[in-house]
């Protein structure tokens, strides 16, 4: 856990530090909204009540990613993990309503 | 973690803690001044209408209710009024109009009508009240207020993770919070800062969190989507209503409605809150009485219909699951709703906090840079942009929140547009202290703004002693602790107002002028600070 250790003013620290910032902001909303969407499909309760859960739980993650995207490695690998871990909740909730459906 | 690992990591957390507090930290700032105010926005109500007498029987205000839209608007689609508690000045009555052939649901609202103590509409002055509190919390103002929402959002994840961030900046939290060096410049800040942090973590962090659950069918819309097909399916689930009836255009007279709110408050356990009433003076007339909010912790309080020709109970609202309940308790302890007297000053107290807490982060960034500028005698653009703003929105609300106040008092009551005029006096002010931060150096606008607004605060409490026959010793005298208190507080903000214009305008930056008891610490140590 380190800050890029490029010295300020470079391109290559700029584009470290862009990359944390969209992970931070528009990359975290959107996983988050997705683990949301993910939850409200596997959380075992009724649909309004796992969509509900969803929620409660995606505010959590929307911080948490971006505090983990300022104190990562680097910039680039915090977008490719946050990456990753919204094409899994993509995944999850596209197979759900492909197989079952919706309410 | 080794020892530079953490400092790397504290590292990272203090620059999105700084960056994520400036960026929205004067929205916030304002959200969290209005909300504090809200916690009594009850209570403004009735103390921003003189004319009004605390409430002594419910009751009376319900028969009250129910015979005025009797009179007004026997064949209305619908009726609705809360039941008032103590703190209120009555109960503000709404009806909607049957629907115009081609129309659906029902006209607009019409016709609020404030009924009184005594059950009979009150004359009382054309006001917002503490509502305007509540509702510019989270739907601001001049905006539409979807945006609002979005924006207080936006700003309200901006805090926490500031909140977050913090607790990892501060590595000595709880001896932060023991140290409190008066007088000494960018120490005081960064002590005021630290310690009113600290006192009111849990609050704080409590606070921000469900201030994003209250919001958060709106600010998470794509969230039902794999569940539902519609966000109003949603709705319907998270929400359940008695199965809908259709008009039967046959006359039946209305029960009567205390009646119905007494047998509710026996079952739901508790006072009554909402009271609506469909399609009254018809056969399928129902009444609709919630639980009121300040009964229980979850704000989505449980609902009984009736029927409203016989008073018959039809149906009960199902018991909720546990994520709903979560989220109910969650707004609930957000608005601070089911606290007593005592419970609400805590949440008020915390609040304050909280604004101090903002205010003086949003001050200490522009004291902590100066050391940095080149030249601190000619700051770049950009600094003193921040420095100005700063002036402009920590400074230029309490001014704003005093003329709107003493608008509330000094507006002719006849007015046109009376209540609107209250609230346009808050931005007028504010945005004259806008206006003159631009003009003059921020040092004397913070002196000037401040003592202002101590001034106007101050001698609310006095002229309602004279001018409204409700001030705070006959308001004591009849036992009526809200308007004392309310009376007592604004006193008590005006005079730590000017104490903070007399300290800022008496402050002399260190350095200059060093005080013997610092002189024994060396010299050295005292530079990188001041």
């Amino acid at each position: 856990m380190s800050m890029d250790s490029a010295p300020a003013g470079t391109w290559r620290r700029r584009g470290d530090q862009a990359l944390r910032l969209i992970t931070a902001m528009p990359l975290g909303y959107a996983v988050a909204t997705l683990w949301a969407m993910a939850l409200s499909r596997i959380l075992p309760m009724r649909p309004d009540e796992a969509t509900g859960g969803g929620m409660l739980v995606a505010f959590v993650l929307c911080a948490v990613i971006a505090m983990w995207a300022y104190a990562a490695a680097s910039g680039w690998r915090a977008f490719r993990l946050v990456l990753i871990a919204g094409l899994i909740a993509a995944a999850i909730a596209w197979i759900a309503v492909a197989t079952g459906g919706r309410a | 973690m080794s020892e530079a690992k953490a400092q790397s990591l504290r590292q990272s957390q203090s620059t999105l803690h700084t960056w994520s507090g400036l960026l929205l930290g004067w929205l916030l700032f304002a959200v969290f001044v209005t909300g504090t105010i809200a916690f009594y926005r009850e209570g403004l109500n009735r103390w921003m209408r003189p004319e009004t007498a605390p409430i002594a029987d419910p009751m009376r205000v319900v028969a009250g209710a129910q015979r005025y839209l009797q009179d007004k608007a026997p064949d209305a689609k619908s009726w609705s009024f809360y039941v008032p508690d103590r703190d209120a000045p009555g109960s503000v009555v709404n009806y909607r109009p049957q629907p115009k052939a081609g129309e659906s649901g029902g006209g607009r609202r019409r016709n609020q009508t404030l009924i009184g103590a005594e059950g009979k509409p009150v004359a009382a002055r054309e006001t917002r009240g503490g509502e305007f509190f509540y509702r510019f919390h989270f739907d601001l103002y001049y905006m539409p207020v979807i945006w609002a929402r979005w924006l207080v959002g936006i700003a309200a994840m901006f805090m926490l993770v500031a909140i977050l961030t913090g607790v990892v900046t501060h590595k000595k939290i709880f001896r932060d919070f023991f140290t409190l060096r008066r007088g000494k410049g960018q120490r005081s800040w960064l002590d005021g800062h630290n310690a009113t942090a600290v006192l009111g973590l849990p609050f704080h962090l409590m606070i921000t969190y469900t201030g994003l659950v209250t919001l958060m069918v709106t600010l998470l819309p794509w969230a039902a989507s794999a569940a539902f097909d519609k966000h109003s399916d949603f709705y319907d689930a998270l929400y359940p209503e008695a199965p809908a009836v259709e008009r039967a255009n046959k006359p039946a007279p209305l029960v009567d409605l205390t009646a119905l709110v007494r047998d509710a408050e026996q079952r739901l356990g508790g006072a009554a809150g909402h009271v609506e009433v469909t399609d009254p003076n018809d056969a399928a007339s129902r009444v609709t009485i919630h639980l009121a909010m300040r009964s229980q912790l979850s704000s989505r309080t449980p609902k009984l219909t009736y029927d409203g020709t016989n008073g018959k109970l039809l149906w009960r609202s199902p018991p909720q699951g546990g994520a709903s309940v979560t989220a109910g308790a969650m707004i609930g302890v957000h608005a601070g709703r089911f606290g007593d007297h005592w419970v609400r000053l805590l949440y008020f107290l915390c609040g304050v906090a909280g604004s101090v807490m903002v205010g003086s982060g949003l001050v200490m960034w522009t004291v902590k840079r100066r050391e940095k500028l080149p030249d601190p005698d000619k700051p770049h653009f950009g600094f003193r942009l921040v420095e100005r703003l700063n002036v402009a929105a920590v400074g230029g609300l309490p001014l704003g929140i005093a003329a709107m106040f003493w608008a509330n008092r000094l507006l002719p009551v006849g007015m046109a547009g009376r209540a609107e005029w209250e609230i346009h006096c808050l931005f007028l002010a504010w945005g004259a202290s806008a206006i003159l931060a631009t003009l003059a150096p921020p040092r004397a606008n913070w002196v000037a703004l401040t003592s202002l607004s101590g001034v106007l605060l101050a001698a609310l409490p006095f002229y309602n002693l004279v001018a409204t026959g409700n001030g705070f010793f006959a308001a004591l005298a009849r036992g009526d602790g809200l308007i004392a208190g309310v009376d007592a507080a604004l006193l008590v903000f005006g005079i730590a107002f000017l104490a903070i214009a007399r300290r800022v305008a008496r402050h002399k930056p260190a350095g200059r002028r060093v005080r013997r008891r610092d002189r024994a610490i060396p010299a050295a140590a005292m530079a990188p600070a001041e």
